[in-house]
């Protein structure tokens, strides 16, 4: 099933289709739950504790995890379980906001070269080339040394180091989507490249954006948090996962809860965002060869060059792939 | 493969001249003055005069750059550290060793274990063996390396006190850093293995392999593995990138004498030629392995040779 149909499919069909892919998929199934889990153990805490993530505690340092306490309590006596839950939605912040950032950056500048090709598509192509070689973490340092560290500047080198990642995606599926047959008819019949583009190419590339997005989530987590850890992200009065687990970091011996909640936190988050990935990837693309087992761009990409030049076969052997029926 | 290997080798100059360019003004080049931003608001005139020189604020930026570039390239000149006094490049050597050795040797581990336990797993799969493994495929990609870092001090040095908590020196040092650092990658290559391996078994030259009376054992090893590995080889480059980015963290954590713990420490001491020096030192670094891996995958692969690539 795709989410490019459901315009033209019933509400019906289309939760037909959900639990169908529910019943399927392994990965679906535990990553949806795992994820819905995290979330609302960190809402309930969050709502439901009587202490606030900075409020101090007298006489309450260091206590180990107690039903007063449960995860304990840090070196000033804050309520861990509170921050860990407060946590939470720092890491969501920082998830949605790198990826938003990532995305809309990807999907601009990659539907730009891939709808248009030309010299736009081998400027751009080249430059996202270059800063994907980079790596991603460099790019994060040397935006963090400059900018200095903070939740925002983290967010900003999150989202900027995704961008390539999202603009060869958008602008493989744009170029297949381009030289199809039905785009073609749409461009004889007079419609104007918006219409063409929100119409046609849009839909048909929302599905692996979608696959993507989640997956990068996971990736963005981990960065992000690692950053917060040795201090390159958020700073620390911010209950952030990754910069918790630095506060426990001169107590492993006599606070190893200091470390370890969040550290678990972090993981069965990312565990989740990785596992609904791929159950998104068998639901909604069967026919997307999956982006571990190929290296990254290798997935069906044409050749660069004008679409225009394309014959009307290229043209044809393209559709399966793009609506997901065939494997290519 | 000679003219592809110039033009490679053409785009990395070229990727490395906009990235050197991006970096310098990006480090260098702030909304006001930068020799004021670095001192904070606390500095004498004198002093922000003196950075200002030190750093050649007061010529223009294309020139500075030039200049900057000109130092690093005819004689390895990457400046001086604001901190120490000491030359960039001079401590980038020193501590580059480090960063290799702990990188080459978590490429190895990754990729011998990997290859392995992914074989194992396909061998199994659908067993509980291959269940394991898997899972802990999914576990080894999610798990953050930094808590993996401090799980692995908190049991093997604090509790069994078998190997040292941080520092260097010796082997025993080198053991935690090490599995930290390799094990994502690892994750990786033991799903990719395993995938492939899966895919290459139902291959007709294996069909016929077994079909001649060869022993499985044989097929397996002979016939199967060596066509699986690519996809891990190709991956294993792609991953550079993330070893670099745990090295910062592990580097950190374990107090390794490495690059990565050098630019973090330089970027808490705003000793921006330092963070620049060593970005310019790593980026031509990725840049050159995944040429070399994307040769060595032209090499073993005559299907990606030539005009494919």
């Amino acid at each position: 099933m795709k989410l490019a149909r459901q315009g033209r499919l019933g509400q019906a069909e289309i939760l037909a289709g959900w639990r169908q892919a529910w019943r399927q998929s392994r990965s679906l199934r535990w990553g949806l739950s795992l994820l819905a889990l995290v979330l609302s153990f960190c809402l309930a805490a969050a709502l439901l504790t009587p202490y606030a993530p900075d409020q101090l505690l007298p006489g309450s340092r260091l206590l180990p995890p107690s039903g007063e306490h449960p995860f304990g309590t840090d070196t000033l006596g804050r309520d861990l379980l509170s921050r860990v839950a407060f946590g939470g939605g720092l890491a969501l912040q920082m998830a949605a906001l790198g990826i938003g950032l990532s995305l809309a950056a990807g999907l601009a500048l990659g539907s730009l070269a891939g709808y248009y090709g030309g010299w736009v598509d081998q400027l751009l192509s080249r430059l996202m080339d270059g800063w994907l070689a980079l790596p991603a973490a460099l790019v994060a340092v040397v935006i963090v040394a400059r900018l200095g560290a903070s939740l925002d500047h983290l967010i900003l080198a999150l989202g900027l180091m995704g961008v390539p990642t999202f603009y060869r995606m958008v602008r493989s599926n744009t170029l297949s989507v381009r030289c199809s047959a039905y785009v073609e008819a749409a461009v004889t019949l007079g419609a104007r490249d918006s219409r063409v583009m929100w119409r046609h190419v849009f839909p048909n590339i929302l599905s692996p954006l979608v696959v993507l997005a989640t997956t990068h989530a996971g990736i963005a987590l981990l960065t992000g948090s690692s950053l917060s850890f040795i201090g390159l992200g958020a700073q620390p009065p911010l209950p952030e996962w990754g910069s918790l687990m630095a506060a426990g970091r001169n107590y492993l011996d006599t606070g190893w809860w200091l470390s370890f909640f969040p550290g678990l936190a972090v993981t069965l988050t990312v565990i989740g965002l990785n596992l609904l990935g791929d159950g998104l990837r068998d639901a909604l693309d069967p026919g997307l060869c999956r982006e571990e087992a190929l290296p990254q761009g290798a997935c069906s990409e044409p050749q660069a060059g004008d679409w225009r030049a394309s014959t009307r076969t290229e043209a044809e052997r393209s559709l399966p792939l793009v609506r997901g029926e065939g494997t290519g | 493969m000679g003219f592809y290997i110039a033009r490679r080798l053409a785009g990395i100059v070229l990727t490395m001249l906009a990235v050197s360019f991006l970096v310098y003004t990006g480090l260098t080049l702030a909304p006001g003055d930068t020799a004021e931003a670095l001192l904070g608001e606390h500095a004498s005139a004198e002093q922000v005069a003196a950075l200002r020189s030190r750093l050649n604020l007061d010529a223009p930026l294309p020139e500075r750059y030039a200049d900057y570039m000109a130092a690093a390239v005819s004689r390895g000149d990457l400046g001086r550290s604001l901190l120490s006094d000491r030359p960039v490049a001079e401590v980038i050597r020193e501590r580059l060793p480090a960063t290799l050795l702990l990188a080459g040797l978590s490429v190895l581990l990754a990729a011998g274990l990997g290859i392995a336990l992914g074989l194992l797993a396909a061998v199994h799969r659908g067993g509980r063996l291959d269940l394991a493994l898997v899972s802990g495929t999914v576990l080894g990609l999610a798990i953050p390396p930094y808590w993996l870092a401090i799980l692995f001090i908190q049991f093997f040095a604090l509790r069994l006190g078998w190997l040292p908590v941080f520092g260097s020196g010796t082997a025993a040092h080198l053991v935690l850093p090490t599995l930290t650092l390799s094990l994502p990658a690892m994750a990786v290559v033991a799903r990719l293995v395993r995938a492939s391996v899966i895919e290459v078994s139902r291959s007709d030259f294996v069909r016929t392999a077994l079909a001649k009376g060869l022993p499985p054992r044989r097929v397996l090893l002979r016939h199967i593995l060596p066509n699986s590995l690519l996809p891990a080889l190709v991956v294993l480059g792609l991953n550079l990138g993330h070893l670099v980015g745990g090295a910062f963290v592990v580097e950190t954590i374990f107090a390794w004498p490495g690059l990565g713990r050098l630019t973090v420490q330089a970027i808490f001491d705003r000793d921006i030629p330092m963070v620049m020096g060593s970005a310019l030192v790593v980026a031509p670094l990725c840049l050159g392995v995944n040429l070399a891996v994307d040769l060595l995958h032209g090499m073993l692969d005559p299907r990606v040779r030539h005009g494919a690539l």
